[in-house]
């Protein structure tokens, strides 16, 4: 035992060594050791690295080293996903009504009912595990946000084609494979798709990637660290560090923000999809006419209840079409877009971001149409930017959430030092103090 | 009644001692053993504080310790701040 006290003194900082390390090695001679000494003498070499000059990197590397390890074997008990890629191609000469039947078909492929059916289709039974507890619903809406990914490619050099990628993650690498293809399969019923790529078996998994993980864990370790330094150095030996205020104050705030920063996980996120029009000339009387017309409760209603879009569907279980259209409205904004252009965007925010998009696309088409067949003559309305697929959600920002805890937290805790600092009044105290024979 | 410092202030009222002496002095008038960690870290504080300092000895391994003034005068007011916590509180005790 002797032996392994000495070897852990050897944790010590060298300078305090060099002063205390010869009478430290006699009273580890005298005393009869057990194991408490031991973990005794571990605690005391690391307080005493903490306050020599270089405590800020030595603590950094320690924690560095811990969240290394702690992210690498999290990461191995994360599912592996696999995902599997096909590349299709529009040729040749894409025309604008192949485009919009492009569009209309990756609608389809992402409806509920297309989705549906690929989860519940015996050869693949997706999901399994989620659909015992989780509603098809959420399947879906998970299905389609975060394993299914379409993306526009380059076109290819001195071609007017256009080439696009569906990839499907999955932790079965033969399922994501059968489930890109059946995705495939079903934009090749589009005229002039062809598949460039067929769907790959995947052999190694995209996520999780333990060297990334684990380099996180280590940044993460590493900044903790020094943050906790920097704490221990700013509230050494200083009296209104151990005021009950700044205490209390503190605590409150960082477990608000802590629990706030958390909570806001609970929130179901909300995508914003943006397209940006020009009316030319410009003319605000004809505009506000469009939107009357874009916005009226019919246009919305038809936009609600399409069976590819089917928005708003939980709420419409219970409460009338006339409140969901309003619904509806608030989600939507018109601002102008500033700048030389008399431009305008048109915005609709809602949890789901492919819908997000398709209801854009849908606005944008009614105001196309409704100028079109606006009796006040022609006049031009261009999209100067398509409805965009947002790829972050617009709300809950998370960093919002945790300054508001703090914000909150601080006055909190303020108000509860003062509470417990406020002794109860107690009017025959100093008599009764004073009278005391003691 | 468990600061360290106080402790090992408290044992060197009595005179001067090296680690392993304070650490059995202490653990008989307060009945609790220090670790050597433990230990070590208060003489360490103690002596940056100047509340005491090594005193020539020779076992050139064993390093006696003796009490500075600032060291009593510390162990002084600490003491009453004690007294006047424990007469508080052995009054109350009595009223309840």
């Amino acid at each position: 035992m002797k032996l392994w006290l000495r070897c852990f003194a050897r944790l010590y900082p060298a300078a305090w060594r060099a002063r205390y390390g010869r009478e430290f090695e006699a009273l580890l001679d005298d005393l009869r050791p057990s194991w408490r000494d031991l973990w005794d003498i571990i605690y005391g070499a690391f307080l005493m690295q903490l306050s020599t000059p270089a405590a800020y990197w030595k603590l950094g590397a320690v924690t560095a080293v811990l969240g290394a390890i702690l992210a690498t074997g999290w990461s191995f008990t994360l599912p592996r996903r696999y995902v599997s890629t096909v590349v299709m191609r529009m040729d040749p000469q894409p025309t604008d009504s192949a485009f919009h039947q492009l569009s209309s078909i990756q609608q389809e492929v992402l409806s509920r009912r297309s989705l549906s059916e690929l989860i519940q289709r015996p050869g693949l039974d997706l999901y399994r595990d989620e659909r015992k507890g989780h509603p098809l619903e959420d399947i879906i809406q998970g299905m389609r946000s975060r394993d299914i990914r379409i993306q526009a490619l380059t076109t290819f050099p001195g071609r007017d084609s256009i080439a696009f990628r569906i990839e499907f993650a999955h932790s079965d690498p033969a399922k994501a494979q059968a489930v890109a293809a059946a995705l495939a399969d079903k934009f090749t019923s589009a005229p002039g798709l062809e598949v460039l790529d067929r769907a790959n078996l995947p052999t190694s998994a995209v996520s999780p990637n333990p060297l990334r993980i684990a380099i996180f864990g280590l940044a993460a370790g590493f900044a903790l660290g020094l943050t906790i330094a920097f704490f221990r150095r700013l509230f050494r030996d200083r009296a209104w560090a151990r005021a009950p205020y700044f205490r209390y104050a503190l605590a409150c705030g960082a477990l608000l923000a802590i629990v706030s920063g958390f909570a806001s996980y609970a929130i179901a996120d909300r995508y914003v999809s943006t397209a940006v029009l020009r009316l030319y000339p410009p003319d605000p009387a004809r505009l506000n006419q469009l939107q009357q017309e874009v916005f009226s409760r019919s246009n919305l209603a038809r936009i609600i209840q399409r069976p590819q879009l089917d928005l708003y569907r939980r709420q419409r279980q219970h409460d009338p079409l006339e409140d969901i259209v309003e619904q509806m409205r608030r989600d939507i904004s018109v601002h102008s877009a500033g700048g030389p252009l008399p431009a305008f965007t048109v915005q609709f925010e809602y949890p789901d971001r492919f819908k997000s998009q398709a209801v854009v696309r849908e606005l944008v088409t009614s105001f196309i149409q409704a100028n079109f067949a606006h009796p006040g003559g022609k006049m031009v309305l261009e999209v100067l930017d398509p409805a965009s697929l947002p790829a972050a959600p617009a709300f809950p920002n998370r960093l919002t959430f945790v300054a508001l805890g703090l914000a909150a937290g601080i006055p909190i805790g303020l108000l509860i030092a003062f509470i417990r600092r406020s002794p109860p009044s107690d009017p025959s105290l100093p008599a009764r103090m004073s009278a005391s024979p003691v | 009644m468990s600061d360290p410092g106080i402790l090992v202030l408290s044992s060197l009222v009595e005179g001067d001692k090296h680690g392993y002496a304070i650490m059995v002095d202490i653990e008989q008038f307060a009945g609790l053993r220090l670790g050597p960690g433990t230990l070590y870290g208060a003489i360490t504080r103690l002596e940056q504080r100047g509340w005491i300092e090594p005193v020539p000895s020779d076992d050139d391994r064993r390093q006696p310790y003796t009490l500075t003034a600032a060291g009593r005068r510390h162990l002084a007011a600490e003491m009453l701040t004690l007294e006047r916590v424990v007469r508080t509180a052995a009054r109350r005790l009595k009223q309840a």
